[in-house]
This record gives C-alpha cells, sequence and structure tokens, in this order.
C-alpha cells in the first residue's frame, strides 16, 4: 500500500516535473519496465489534462471598480477623530482603572491600620510624647534578666498584670514617730506571708528593711502604710533596674505611684511612668507631709493554700525602705 | 481591460508604491491578478456569485493589510494565501456546497456553450459542433468531479493543475509541508481517477 503510494507520488512529480535527477532515473527506469505503471502515469496524466482545460474564467469587468469602491467607501467611514477618540477613551478606562486600584489599597491600609490599632499586641511599647523634665538623670534603663515564668494555674479572682521585669527600689521616709511605722512595716509584712524574705536593721534614727516580693505583695505593704503616708515629712523613691546602677530619684512619691510603676510589665513602660511622675511630682512642690494619698485598694487575700498563688511566685521587686526620724 | 496592465512593472515596485497611497499602483496589482485569483476561487468554491465577491474581499484585504506586507514571500504567494485563507473558510461555513456546485455546473455549462457558439460562429478554424459537445461535457464532468473532492485535496489540485504552481508555491500558499502537498496532490488525482472512470480509461 505504502509503495503504491510512494509510487503514484512519484508519478505524480514525473507529469508535474518536480522530480529530482535521481527520482527521475528510478522513475523512468520503472516505466520502462512495467506495464502497469505506464498505465497509472497515462490515466493520471490524461487526469491533469482534463483539469488544465478548463476553461479559465475571467473575473467581472466591475470587479476593480468595486474594489476601489469599497476601498473607498471603508477608507471614508475610518473617520480619524474616532480612532482618536478611541484611544482617549482607552487612556481614560485605563487611568481610571489605576486610580481605583489606588483607592482600593489606599482604603485597604487605613483599615489595615485600624484593625491593627484594635488588635494590637498589649506588650509593644506606645509611642507616646516625650514629657519635659526638669533636671532629669540621664539615666539608661536595662530590662532586668528573669527567668522565664512557667504557665501554672492561677487564681482568676486575683489575676492581675504581672511585672515582666524586675527593679530595684529605695523608699526613704521620714517620719517624726518611727517605732509607729516600724509596726505597721512589720505587720504588712506579716500579711504578705514575706517574713521569710524580709530582713531588718536598725541603726541610729533609721531603720531599714528589706524584702523582695511580686507587684502584689507590695501593693498589701504600701495598703498598710498609706494611712500614715501624710505623716511623712518626706518620701522620695530611688529606681534602678540592677543594682550598681544609677538610680532615678522621684520626690514626694505615693504609695499608689509606687504601686503603679511596680505594675509595669517592662522597664520602657516603667521609665516612661516614672519620667511622668517626676514630673508631676516636681509641678506640685509640695511636700509629701500633708499629702493625702490616693487610696490604694487593698488586695484581695491570698490562698491559704500550701501553694502559694503563681504571682506571687513573680517575686521580682527588691524594695528597701529606710525610715529616718524627722530632725 | 488587460492591455492596461503594465507588465513591465514589479510587484515590489508596485507594492512599495502601494504602501505610500499610490493608487495607480494598487489598481495595476489589482488588474494583474485579478482573472488569476477568480479562477482560482470559483474552482474552489464552484460558485461564480461566491467567486467575485470572496476575489473581491482578497483584495480589499490585501490593499488593506499591504503595509503588513515584509516580503518574505512572493506578493503573488501572499496574495494567494489570503484568496486561498478567506476561500477555505467560506466553503467550511457554506452548508450549501453540493447545492451550488450543481448550480455552478449549469453558470458554467451556459458561459462555455455561449463562448463555444460564439467561437464556432466567428472562427472558421473551429472543430465541428460534435467536437465542441463533446468537450463541453467533458469540462462539465471534469468539474463535477473537483467538487466531489474535499477542500483540502481539491485546493492542491486546483492551485497546481489550473493556477499552474510548482510544490514548493503551493506549500508556502497553504503553509503545510511539501510532503504534505505531494501526498495530497496524489489522493486527489487518484480520487479523480475514480470519479471520472472510463472517461480516464
Amino acid at each position: 500500500m505504502n509503495d503504491k503510494l510512494n509510487i503514484d507520488e512519484l508519478l505524480n512529480g514525473f507529469i508535474d516535473g518536480q522530480l529530482t535527477p535521481r527520482q527521475l532515473t528510478e522513475m523512468q527506469r520503472l516505466i520502462t519496465h512495467d506495464v502497469e505503471i505506464v498505465e497509472r502515469l497515462h490515466q493520471l496524466q490524461r487526469c491533469k489534462m482534463l483539469l488544465s482545460s478548463l476553461p479559465s474564467a475571467e473575473a467581472p469587468a466591475e470587479l476593480a471598480a468595486e474594489i476601489k469602491a469599497t476601498l473607498e467607501s471603508k477608507t471614508l467611514l475610518a473617520d480619524p477623530t474616532e480612532t482618536q477618540t478611541q484611544r482617549h477613551g482607552t487612556t481614560h478606562l485605563l487611568l481610571r482603572h489605576i486610580v481605583t486600584a489606588a483607592a482600593m489599597i489606599a482604603l485597604a491600609a487605613v483599615l489595615g491600620g485600624v484593625i491593627y490599632s484594635i488588635v494590637a499586641p498589649a506588650g509593644k511599647p506606645h509611642n507616646s510624647a516625650p514629657v519635659a523634665l526638669n533636671n532629669l538623670p540621664d539615666v539608661k534603663i536595662e530590662p532586668a534578666k528573669v527567668p522565664p515564668v512557667a504557665m501554672t494555674k492561677v487564681d482568676h479572682a486575683t489575676l492581675q498584670p504581672i511585672p515582666a521585669t524586675g527593679f530595684n527600689a529605695r523608699l526613704e521616709l521620714t517620719t517624726d514617730n518611727i517605732a509607729t511605722v516600724d509596726a505597721l512595716i512589720k505587720k504588712a509584712v506579716a500579711s504578705a506571708r514575706l517574713e521569710e524574705k524580709f530582713t531588718a536593721t536598725s541603726q541610729a534614727e533609721k531603720n531599714i528593711y528589706n524584702f523582695t516580693c511580686g507587684a502584689r505583695d507590695l501593693e498589701r505593704v504600701l495598703a498598710n502604710l498609706q494611712n500614715t503616708w501624710k505623716d511623712f515629712s518626706d518620701a522620695t523613691l530611688f529606681v534602678t533596674n540592677s543594682p550598681g546602677e544609677k538610680p532615678i530619684v522621684i520626690d514626694s512619691i505615693t504609695p499608689v505611684q509606687i504601686a503603679q510603676i511596680g505594675n509595669q510589665t517592662t522597664a520602657d513602660k516603667r521609665f516612661e511612668l516614672v519620667k511622668s511622675f517626676i514630673a508631676a511630682n516636681s509641678l506640685q512642690h509640695t511636700p509629701a507631709r500633708g499629702i493625702e494619698p490616693a487610696l490604694l485598694p487593698i488586695p484581695k487575700p491570698v490562698l491559704t493554700s500550701p501553694e502559694r498563688p503563681s504571682e506571687n511566685i513573680k517575686e521580682n521587686i527588691r524594695l528597701t525602705i529606710v525610715i529616718a526620724a524627722h530632725k | 481591460m488587460t492591455e492596461r496592465v503594465n507588465i513591465n512593472i514589479d510587484d515590489t515596485v508596485l507594492v512599495e508604491r502601494c504602501k505610500n497611497g499610490d493608487l495607480a499602483a494598487m489598481e495595476v496589482l489589482i488588474l494583474r491578478y485579478q482573472n488569476r485569483i477568480y479562477n482560482v476561487i470559483l474552482k474552489m468554491c464552484a460558485n461564480a456569485d461566491d467567486a467575485a465577491e470572496l476575489t473581491q474581499d482578497t483584495f480589499v484585504k490585501v490593499l488593506e493589510n499591504i503595509n503588513k506586507f515584509e516580503g518574505r514571500s512572493s506578493f503573488y504567494t501572499w496574495a494567494f494565501r489570503i484568496a486561498v485563507n478567506l476561500t477555505i473558510n467560506h466553503c467550511k461555513r457554506s452548508v450549501k456546497l453540493g447545492f451550488h456546485s450543481l448550480d455552478i455546473g449549469d453558470d458554467e455549462k451556459s458561459q462555455q456553450a455561449q463562448r463555444a457558439l460564439k467561437d464556432f460562429l466567428c472562427d472558421n478554424k473551429t472543430p465541428d459542433p460534435a467536437t465542441v459537445v463533446h468537450n463541453r461535457e467533458l469540462c462539465e464532468l471534469t468539474v463535477k468531479a473537483l467538487i466531489k473532492l474535499d477542500d483540502d485535496q481539491r485546493t492542491v489540485v486546483v492551485l497546481r493543475d489550473i493556477e499552474g504552481m510548482n510544490y514548493a508555491q503551493i506549500a508556502n500558499v497553504l503553509d503545510v509541508e511539501l510532503g504534505t502537498v505531494k501526498s495530497r496532490l496524489s489522493r486527489a488525482r487518484a480520487n479523480l481517477r475514480d470519479i471520472l472512470g472510463d472517461i480516464i480509461r
């Protein structure tokens, strides 16, 4: 079958004069020796002759004129202003698409910003405006290194923010009645169950108390002292993030301010708060004596179970209270 | 009309003039190729009206796109490619091809009869009427056999045996391989031989 097709193609190439010299030689050899191929060749030649002898039709006489008329009408119909308008329309549409896309992106950005401001993590420091301070010591507060807190079950009733970083504080109080204040401090320490981490030393006209506690314990101690706070002629807090660091001094400190400082979760927040207290207290220009401290809510009693609540495990505030006699 | 065509001007020159908006060059190109293109289209679509319309469409398309003609093939090949593509598309769209084929048989017959009668009356060397009738019948049978071929085979055989293109030109016009042209032509002639039967044998 394939041979027949190939021979047919060769025969057609032969009658059309499209064979290569080699194919032509081969074809001539076949024609000379094969009668059947000669017969097929004659049939194809007759077929070709019939087609070639078909009368050649001439195009209608008016064809050229019609073509020219069609071209002219198309040229007239193709109004250049229309094309220009179309181009302008396309450009305008593209511009509108771009503007719409830009508006959508801007809207998405604004919405994203609003949503982020709502759901942003609380631990991120706020970029508050700087507070103007007078004689503010140039102290860089570094976060204290605190071991990671293990997740423990806590009493939800007493759940309060736990400071993530610790600090050292020295509270110097001046009073006319050291004995009364001494009793109050020891009572507060007992109520806060801090006896094991509490040391008290007496010097000439000065008592010094050292203890390590958490923010809640600090609040309890301060709550016990707030009723006598107005009797202090001077109350000054020295805050450092680590021992040996140059302290920041806050004059006329109040129990509420101390508690708020202790409740800060980061060193940055604490530093911002300390700065604001320095500024606020310096503007008042009033001595500690006679100032009615804001009432500090007394924390709810701690559980009496053998295990202390988790909040108290976080004892990262090292407080030294110095009670000095007023001269 | 044919005498007006200046055969000395090369197609390339005429095309360049057309690109520059030379209407006279356009007219020369139309007159040069209109009969050949019309004849090929008529043999392919088998309808005189359709052939005239397709020829007109071909030239309009050619002249509208003359600026896109890059000269990679000859203008002749390019123009025939457009004509053949338009005609093949027309044939594929037309569901009345068989009906038109019979009609064109009548048209062709009447035209040829008129032409034969005219030749017979005007020319003393014209063969006798019996020969004219015989030739006319042969033409009718050949046209009908041609119409029975499928589009691809009919296109190849028309371009080869009626337009006289070589295989390479046909391959270029149809944008197919040379081997495809050979095989299509071979099958087309084999089918024609089978259709024409005793006339060929």
